[in-house]
C-alpha cells in the first residue's frame, strides 16, 4: 500500500510538472475535484472524500477509512482582443490546452483523528499572444505555475464539529514574454523572465453538523509570498543598445492572495441536497510585482492594483441511486482587476460559471466523477488603461473570454 | 419522475450556456467624418519632406511613414501610391553603429531600387527631394534635370507623357485633397552652405519666389480640390544647425571652456549669435577652429560649416517674408495654412508629449529629427501628419483621428559595426557622412 501510494505520488508529480495549470478568477484555479467542479464548487460543506483537503480541512475527519482522489481538470480557454482603440482588429490568444490535476490522499484512525495530504495547483496562468500582435510590447506569453503540497491533520470532535489545519509548501514557476521596442532606434526585440522560487502557507476549516440534514463549513485558506529568481535573457537586440538593457539576473515576489470559504448544504428532499458556498479572495493583497534586476539595482513593476473579490457558488445534487449521483450548479466569479491596469497578460473579467456532472461508483471502493463547466466571461470594454502598448498609446479596447473545463477524477475509498 | 425535473434543470442551464458560448462582440469601425472635404484623391506636391526622406535617403520603410501616406492611411484611402525605393535607399541612408560612443556611419549612396517604376499613372505623393518651388511648374526634361541635379526627379516624375511638371502630373490625377509644401530647399541650400551657396537666394528673392507660389496656386486652385499649404520652418529647429554651441567645449563633460573665466569662441567663428554647423564636427576633431588661446594651430573653422549671425539674419529674414506670402496666398486662395513655423520652433523650445514621455529634437537620443539633422524620423513625420489632420479637421469641419504617433517605429537605423571607424565621442564622425548630407543641399 505505502509502496503503491509512493509510486503514484511520482507519477502524479511527473505528470503536473509538464502541465499548465490555468485560468481562473485573477490568475486563480479554483477547480480541484471533479465533484466540486460538477457542482459549482459549491461543496465547503458537502465533501464526500478526500479533497475536504483543498475545499475544508474540517470535513476531513467525516471520511472514513482511507481516501485517495486523482484526476485532473482539462480547461480549454479562449480570449480575444479588439483593438486598441479605435482599431477594432481581433487577436486571439493561441488555442492551449491546461490540465491543473490534483491528488489528495487521507486516512482516519478509530481515534476520530485523520492524516492526509494533498498537491494541487490553486494558482495558475497561461496566455500566449501572437509574437507578431498588436500588443506584444505589452505581452507576449505568461505564465504561472504553482503547486500547493498540503500536509493536512483534521480531527471530528464529536458528530457535530469536526476541525481541520494544514500546512502548505508552495512551488512556483513564471515566464513572462513581451517584445522591446528601440525606439528612437529602429528595430524590436524580446525579453523572457523567467524564474522560480517557493513560499509557505496554512489553512484552516470547520465542519458543523447542527442537523442531520444541514452541514455548515468554514475554511481559510491563508495568502503565499512565493519568492522568484531566475534569468532575464534578451533576444535581437543590437549590440550598440546592450548596454540600455538592465541585467541578466532578476527575482520577484509574488503574493497569492488568502481566501475565505463558507458553505451550507441541505439534505432531506428526497435525495437531493442543495448547496450554497461563498468564496471571499483578498486579491487586494496583490498591488504589484516588482521585478528587480541584479540586486535590485533597477526594478520594473507591474501594477495590478486588485481589490477583494467574491465567489457565489451554487450546486445541486441528485443521488438517483446508491451507485449514481446526478449534479448541475452555477457560480458567480468577480473579477479583481480595475479597468486601468487589466492586461492582455490576464484577459479578466466577471464571469459565469454553468456546470453540470455525475458520478458514478463503479464498484463499492472504486468510484469516477465527471464534471463539466462552461465559464463565459462577461465583455469587457476598457477606455482608460493605464498599460500603453506603445509610447503613450494606451491599449484601450474590447476584451471577450470563455473557456471550456472537464474535470474527471477518480476515488478509491478502503 | 426526479430525474425529468434535474434533466430539464440540466438542460436549462446547457441552454444558457450555448447563449454563453457565442462572441456577441459587436463593434462599429470608428466613424471618420471628412467634413467638407472629399478624401478621393489626395495628391501631395513638395520636396524630401513630403517625400518621406530620412536618415541622409529615401528608402521604403521611411517612405511608409511620409506624412502623406500617414494622412492618407488616415483618410482610409487605399490607393495612394508612392515612388517606393527598397531600403536602404537612395542617397546614402545614414546609421548608428555603436550608441556608447556614438558612431555613425552610412550606406552606399544607390544601394536601393525602385519598386513602383511601372504605375501607369503619376504618383500621389510627388515630394521630389531637393524639389525647389520653381520645379513643380518647370517643364524641362526631367532626365536632363536628373543628370544635373539628382536621380530621384527621373525616378518620380519618369516619363514625359504622365505631364510635362509636377504640377501636371499632380492636377492629371483630378486631385480633390492637395498638400503643397515647398520653399524649404531654397532656405536650406544657403543655410547648409554656411551662406556660401547664394544660388537660390540669388534667384528667388522673395518676391519672385512669391509670384511663382502665386502662380502654382492659381493653378492647382483652377481644380475642386481642397488645398493645404505649409510653411517654412526656422532652421534652429533643426540639431544640424544647433548641435554645436558657438563657444569652444570640452568634448567630454560638454562644458563650456573658460578662460579668464569667459567662454573662448571658436576660431572663425566671430558672434555668440554665429551657428557652427554639424560639418564642423570632423573639423573639430582634428583640431581645426581651437582658438590659438587655447594652443590650437590648424587654423579657423572654414566659412561653409558657420553661419554667421549675419548670414542668419538673412535667411530668418527670407523665411519670415517667403512665410508671410504664403500665409497671404493662402488666404487669399482659401487654402489652409499649416504653421508648421511656429509648431516646429514650438516643439524644439518644449517637445512633444506622447503619454507620458517627450519626444525632442535633440539629435539622435530626441526622437523627432533622423541623423542627417534637418530631417524628420518617421515618428517625426507622425507630427506633422497630425499638424496638417488638426488644419483640415479645423478648416473644413472634419473629423479626421490623429495618428498615434508612439505606435509609429522607431526609426533611426542600427548598422553592424564596419571596420573603417573607431572614433570614440559623439563628435568624432566620419568626415564623409556630413559630407553627404551637404552634398544633399548643394
Amino acid at each position: 500500500m505505502e509502496n503503491n501510494f509512493k509510486t503514484i505520488l511520482i507519477v502524479f508529480i511527473i505528470y503536473t510538472c509538464t502541465a499548465l495549470p490555468g485560468f481562473g478568477g485573477g490568475f486563480q484555479v479554483n477547480e480541484h475535484g471533479a465533484r466540486g467542479t460538477a457542482l459549482a464548487g459549491a461543496v465547503f460543506a458537502s465533501i464526500q472524500d478526500a479533497s475536504a483537503i483543498y475545499f475544508n480541512p474540517g470535513a476531513l475527519g467525516y471520511i472514513d477509512g482511507t481516501s485517495i482522489v486523482l484526476g485532473s481538470t482539462l480547461i480549454f480557454p479562449d480570449a480575444k482582443f479588439r483593438g486598441p482603440a479605435p482599431s477594432i482588429d481581433e487577436t486571439s490568444i493561441e488555442k492551449r490546452m491546461f490540465y491543473p490535476s490534483v491528488l489528495y490522499a487521507s486516512h482516519t484512525l478509530q481515534n476520530r483523528l485523520s492524516l492526509g495530504i494533498g498537491v494541487f495547483n490553486p494558482y495558475g496562468l497561461g496566455t500566449r499572444w501572437p509574437s507578431d500582435w498588436v500588443g506584444r510590447f505589452v505581452a507576449i506569453e505568461s505564465t504561472l505555475r504553482t503547486f500547493f503540497i498540503n500536509p493536512t491533520v483534521a480531527y471530528k470532535i464529536n458528530e457535530y464539529v469536526g476541525i481541520g489545519v494544514g500546512l502548505n509548501y508552495v512551488i512556483g514557476t513564471v515566464e513572462l514574454t513581451q517584445a522591446l521596442s528601440f525606439a528612437p532606434f529602429s528595430g524590436e526585440g524580446t525579453v523572457n523572465l523567467s524564474g522560480s522560487g517557493t513560499g509557505f502557507g496554512w489553512n484552516v476549516g470547520v465542519y458543523l453538523t447542527p442537523d442531520p440534514n444541514v452541514t455548515i463549513g468554514l475554511a481559510y485558506r491563508s495568502s503565499a509570498e512565493v519568492d522568484f529568481e531566475g534569468d532575464a535573457e534578451y533576444l535581437d537586440v543590437p549590440p550598440q543598445l546592450i548596454e540600455l538593457l538592465p541585467g541578466n539576473e532578476v527575482s520577484t515576489a509574488v503574493v497569492l492572495p488568502a481566501n475565505l470559504h463558507a458553505g451550507i448544504s441541505f439534505k432531506g428532499i428526497e435525495n437531493f441536497t442543495i448547496n450554497f458556498g461563498y468564496q471571499y479572495v483578498f486579491w487586494g493583497e496583490v498591488e504589484e510585482i516588482v521585478i528587480e534586476f541584479d540586486d535590485g539595482e533597477e526594478t520594473e513593476s507591474l501594477d495590478l492594483n486588485y481589490s477583494d473579490g467574491y465567489i457565489i457558488r451554487f450546486g445541486i445534487e441528485y443521488q438517483v441511486n446508491p451507485e449514481f449521483a446526478l449534479r448541475a450548479g452555477y457560480l458567480f466569479d468577480s473579477n479583481p482587476t480595475p479597468d486601468e491596469y487589466l492586461t492582455p497578460r490576464l484577459p479578466d473579467s466577471d464571469r459565469h460559471g454553468f456546470t453540470f456532472g455525475l458520478g458514478y461508483n463503479i464498484t463499492e471502493t472504486f468510484g469516477v466523477d465527471i464534471g463539466y463547466m462552461f465559464l463565459r466571461f462577461v465583455e469587457r470594454t476598457i477606455e482608460n488603461s493605464n498599460i500603453e502598448f506603445a509610447l503613450g498609446a494606451p491599449m484601450n479596447g474590447r476584451y471577450n473570454a470563455s473557456a471550456n473545463l472537464l474535470a474527471v477524477n477518480f476515488r478509491f475509498n478502503f | 419522475m426526479k430525474i425529468r425535473i434535474m434533466a430539464t434543470g440540466i438542460m436549462l442551464i446547457l441552454l444558457l450556456g450555448f447563449w454563453g458560448c457565442q462572441d456577441y462582440s459587436e463593434l462599429d469601425p470608428p466613424a471618420l467624418d471628412p467634413g467638407e472635404i472629399n478624401p478621393d484623391v489626395y495628391v501631395a506636391i513638395g520636396n524630401s519632406l513630403t517625400a518621406g526622406y530620412q536618415n541622409n535617403a529615401l528608402y521604403e520603410s521611411s517612405q511608409r511613414y511620409s506624412f502623406p501616406a500617414l494622412i492618407a492611411n488616415q483618410l482610409g484611402i487605399v490607393d495612394f501610391e508612392q515612388p517606393l525605393i527598397s531600403d536602404p535607399g537612395i542617397g546614402g541612408r545614414l546609421k548608428l553603429t555603436s550608441l556608447f560612443p556614438p558612431i555613425i556611419e552610412f550606406d552606399p549612396v544607390d544601394a536601393g531600387q525602385p519598386l513602383n517604376l511601372n504605375l501607369d499613372r503619376p504618383y500621389n505623393n510627388l515630394g521630389i527631394p531637393e524639389a525647389l518651388l520653381f520645379d513643380a511648374i518647370d517643364d524641362t526634361d526631367f532626365q536632363e534635370k536628373s543628370d544635373e541635379r539628382n536621380v530621384f526627379f527621373a525616378l518620380i516624375l519618369r516619363d514625359q507623357s504622365l505631364g510635362n511638371s509636377v504640377l501636371e502630373q499632380a492636377l492629371s490625377l483630378s486631385p480633390t485633397l492637395v498638400t503643397l509644401w515647398l520653399g524649404n530647399i531654397e532656405i536650406l541650400a544657403y543655410a547648409t552652405s554656411g551662406g556660401q551657396n547664394r544660388q537660390t537666394f540669388q534667384a528667388f528673392p522673395p518676391h519672385i519666389f512669391l509670384a511663382i507660389y502665386g502662380q502654382v496656386s492659381q493653378t492647382i486652385n483652377q481644380t475642386d480640390a481642397n488645398v493645404v499649404v505649409a510653411n517654412i520652418p526656422d532652421i534652429r529647429t533643426m540639431p544640424f544647425f544647433t548641435l554645436i554651441p558657438p563657444f569652444v567645449v570640452d568634448f567630454d563633460t560638454n562644458e563650456l571652456i573658460l578662460v579668464d573665466g569667459a567662454p573662448v569662441l571658436w576660431d572663425g567663428v566671430t558672434s555668440p549669435d554665429d551657428l557652427v554647423l554639424l560639418p564642423a564636427l570632423p573639423l573639430i576633431q582634428t583640431g581645426v577652429g581651437i582658438p590659438p588661446v587655447l594652443e590650437g594651430d590648424k587654423g579657423p573653422l572654414p566659412p561653409e560649416v558657420v553661419l554667421s549671425a549675419a548670414q542668419l539674419d538673412m535667411v530668418i529674414d527670407y523665411t519670415n517674408r517667403y512665410n508671410q506670402g504664403i500665409e497671404e496666398i493662402a488666404t487669399d486662395f482659401g487654402f489652409a495654412l499649416m504653421d508648421i513655423h511656429s509648431s516646429f520652433s514650438n516643439i524644439a523650445q518644449h517637445g512633444y508629449i506622447v503619454g507620458s514621455d517627450t519626444l525632442t529634437t535633440d539629435y539622435v537620443t530626441g526622437g523627432i529629427i533622423s541623423l542627417d539633422g534637418i530631417h524628420p524620423t518617421s515618428r517625426g513625420y507622425a507630427i506633422i501628419a497630425n499638424l496638417m489632420i488638426d488644419v483640415i479637421n479645423d478648416q473644413w469641419n472634419a473629423n479626421i483621428p490623429n495618428v498615434s504617433v508612439g505606435a509609429i517605429p522607431g526609426s533611426i537605423p542600427l548598422g553592424k559595426k564596419g571596420e573603417q571607424l573607431s572614433l570614440k565621442e559623439l563628435f568624432n564622425i566620419d568626415p564623409n557622412v556630413y559630407n553627404e548630407v551637404k552634398e544633399f543641399f548643394k
